[in-house]
C-alpha cells in the first residue's frame, strides 16, 4: 500500500485505493448549484430556521419540510410566509402563533403551543395533536378534516375553533356553518352557536348551545363522562327548545326507557313531523330519528347525511 | 494545503456572519463544509438518508450557532452536530434497497459500493470517519486535517489503520 498515495495523492497510484476511490465516488457528495432542488430543499430548511431565530418571541418552534410542496402557505406574525410541505409538522411556542392557509381550502389560525400537521398525502387534512386552532373554510363541506386523538372534525362550510388538551380530548367550538365530529360510529352535528366536547377513546359528546344555562352544560357534560341518571334529567329538565339539538343526540346515546324519557321531552320542546313514531324511534329506528332532526329547525337530514357518506 | 489561524480567518468571518443572520454566509458555510458533514453522515447512517439528515444538520446549525462562543471551533463543533444527528437516526445499511433507491435516482453507484460503506461503517468513529472523507468524498489528508482540526499526523494514522483494518474485512468478507 502506497501511504503517499493514500496522504494526498503524490507518489504512485495505489491500485487498491484508486479502486476504492473509483467504486465509492457515486456517493460522493455533490455540491449543489443555485438552482439545483437539492438547494433549494437545503434552503427551504434554513429559511425556516431563520425565521425560527426571528421568531423566538412569534413562537415557531419546529417545522419539518420533507415533502412536496402543497397549496398551503405558512406565515408567521413577522410576516415572513413560505409553501407548506406534505408531512409538514408546525409547531408553536408559548408566545407564538402561525397561519397557514390555501386558496383552494381555507385558513387556519394556529395558536400558541400547538402541533400541527398537515397529514401526507392530503391537501385537505390536517392532524391536530394537541392545542387550539381556529378554522375558515372555503373549500366544498365535507373535503376539509381535522384529525385529533379522540375525533375527527368534518368541516361541512364553516367557521370554527378547535382545541386538543394534552389528554387527547377535545373541544369543538362553531361560530358559523356546520361540522361532524366522528369517532368510529359515533358522531354529533355541531351547528354554529354550539360546541361539543370529545374524549379519548370515547369520541365525541353531546353537543350543547354555547348560550345554554350553566346547570344545563354541566349536566351535559356529566352525563357524557358519567351516564348517570340524575345527569339526564338535569338535562332533560333543563332544556329549552332550542336545546333540542342537545336532545336529539342523546336520543342516539341512550336506550331503553332513559331513550323514552329523552323522547318523551323531546317530543314536548318541539314539534314532532309527520311520521316520527315513538316506537320507531325507541327501537333505533335510523330513518325515523333523522326525521326528528327535521324538527330543530336546522335544516333537513339530507344535506348532512348526504355529505356523511363520502368520509 | 493545511489551513492555518491566518488562513481560517475568511472561515472565521463567514462564521460571525452567520451568527449574525446573514443568510448568505450561511450558505457560504454550506457549500464550504458540505462535503464534510456529508461524509461525516455517510460514516454512520444510510446513503439515502445523508441528504435529509444534512438539512437537519444545517437547521440545527442555524438554530444554535449564535451560542457559539469561538467561531474558530466551528469545524469541531459543526462535526459533534453531525455526528450526534446520525448516531441519533440510528445507523442502517441497507444496501439492496440503497441500491434501488440510487438507480431510481439516476446515479449509478455499483453494488459492491454499498458493501464496502457498509464495511468501512463497522470500523472503529475515528478511522471510519477519516476513511469516508478520503474514500468517499475524494479529500485528501491534508485537507482532511484542516476541515476537521486533527492534526495531520492524527489523520495520516487514522488513514494507515483505517485501511488495513478495511482490506482485512474486506478479505475477510471474501473468503466467506
Amino acid at each position: 500500500m502506497s501511504e503517499e498515495y493514500l496522504w494526498d495523492r503524490s507518489g504512485p497510484p495505489d491500485s487498491e485505493i484508486v479502486r476504492l476511490e473509483e467504486l465509492l465516488e457515486p456517493l460522493r457528495w455533490q455540491k449543489p448549484s443555485r438552482k439545483s432542488s437539492q438547494w433549494r430543499r437545503m434552503w427551504i430548511g434554513i429559511a425556516m430556521a431563520a425565521m425560527l431565530l426571528v421568531g423566538v418571541g412569534i413562537g415557531l418552534q419546529r417545522m419539518l419540510t420533507r415533502g412536496p410542496v402543497t397549496s398551503w402557505r405558512l406565515s408567521v406574525d413577522n410576516g415572513e410566509t413560505n409553501a407548506v410541505r406534505a408531512g409538514q409538522v408546525i409547531e408553536t411556542r408559548a408566545a407564538g402563533r402561525a397561519t397557514v392557509e390555501s386558496e383552494l381550502v381555507g385558513r387556519v389560525e394556529i395558536e400558541p403551543q400547538s402541533r400541527l400537521q398537515l397529514v401526507p398525502g392530503h391537501e385537505e387534512r390536517f392532524a391536530l395533536d394537541h392545542g387550539t386552532i381556529h378554522a375558515l373554510i372555503w373549500a366544498p363541506p365535507a373535503q376539509f378534516v381535522v384529525d385529533t386523538p379522540a375525533a375527527k372534525a368534518v368541516d361541512l362550510g364553516c367557521q370554527y375553533s378547535l382545541q386538543v388538551s394534552g389528554d387527547g380530548g377535545g373541544l369543538l367550538t362553531v361560530e358559523t356553518g356546520w361540522v361532524a365530529f366522528q369517532w368510529r360510529d359515533r358522531e354529533s352535528f355541531i351547528p354554529a352557536g354550539a360546541a361539543c366536547r370529545t374524549r379519548l377513546g370515547h369520541g365525541p359528546g353531546t353537543p350543547y348551545f354555547l348560550d345554554a344555562p350553566e346547570g344545563l352544560r354541566e349536566a351535559v357534560r356529566q352525563f357524557d363522562v358519567t351516564g348517570e341518571p340524575a345527569a339526564l334529567q338535569r338535562v332533560l329538565w333543563g332544556a329549552r327548545r332550542q336545546d333540542g339539538l342537545t336532545l336529539w343526540h342523546l336520543l342516539l346515546r341512550t336506550q331503553g326507557s332513559q331513550r323514552g324519557e329523552v323522547f318523551d321531552r323531546f317530543a314536548r320542546l318541539v314539534t314532532l313531523p309527520p311520521g316520527v313514531k315513538r316506537m320507531a324511534v325507541l327501537r333505533g329506528d335510523q330513518d325515523a330519528i333523522d326525521t326528528a332532526w327535521d324538527a330543530l329547525d336546522l335544516g333537513s337530514t339530507g344535506w348532512w347525511r348526504g355529505w356523511k357518506r363520502h368520509w | 494545503m493545511i489551513l492555518t489561524t491566518e488562513s481560517r480567518k475568511p472561515e472565521v468571518a463567514l462564521v460571525r456572519a452567520a451568527q449574525k443572520g446573514d443568510r448568505a454566509a450561511l450558505g457560504g458555510l454550506y457549500q464550504q463544509y458540505g462535503r464534510l458533514v456529508h461524509g461525516i453522515l455517510l460514516a454512520y447512517v444510510s446513503p439515502s438518508q445523508t441528504e435529509d439528515l444534512m438539512q437537519d444538520v444545517f437547521v440545527k446549525v442555524m438554530e444554535r450557532l449564535p451560542g457559539l462562543r469561538d467561531p474558530a471551533a466551528f469545524p469541531g463543533w459543526l462535526m459533534a452536530i453531525a455526528r450526534r444527528t446520525a448516531i441519533d437516526y440510528g445507523r442502517c445499511a441497507k444496501p439492496i434497497t440503497e441500491l434501488r433507491e440510487y438507480r431510481a435516482r439516476g446515479a449509478q453507484p455499483d453494488g459492491e459500493a454499498f458493501a464496502v460503506l457498509a464495511t468501512i461503517q463497522r470500523l472503529p468513529e475515528s478511522y471510519r470517519e477519516t476513511l469516508v472523507l478520503r474514500l468517499v468524498e475524494g479529500m485528501t489528508g491534508p485537507e482532511i486535517a484542516a476541515r476537521t482540526g486533527l492534526t495531520p499526523e492524527s489523520v495520516r494514522v487514522n488513514l494507515c489503520r483505517g485501511t488495513k483494518m478495511l482490506r482485512a474485512l474486506l478479505e475477510g468478507e471474501d473468503k466467506l
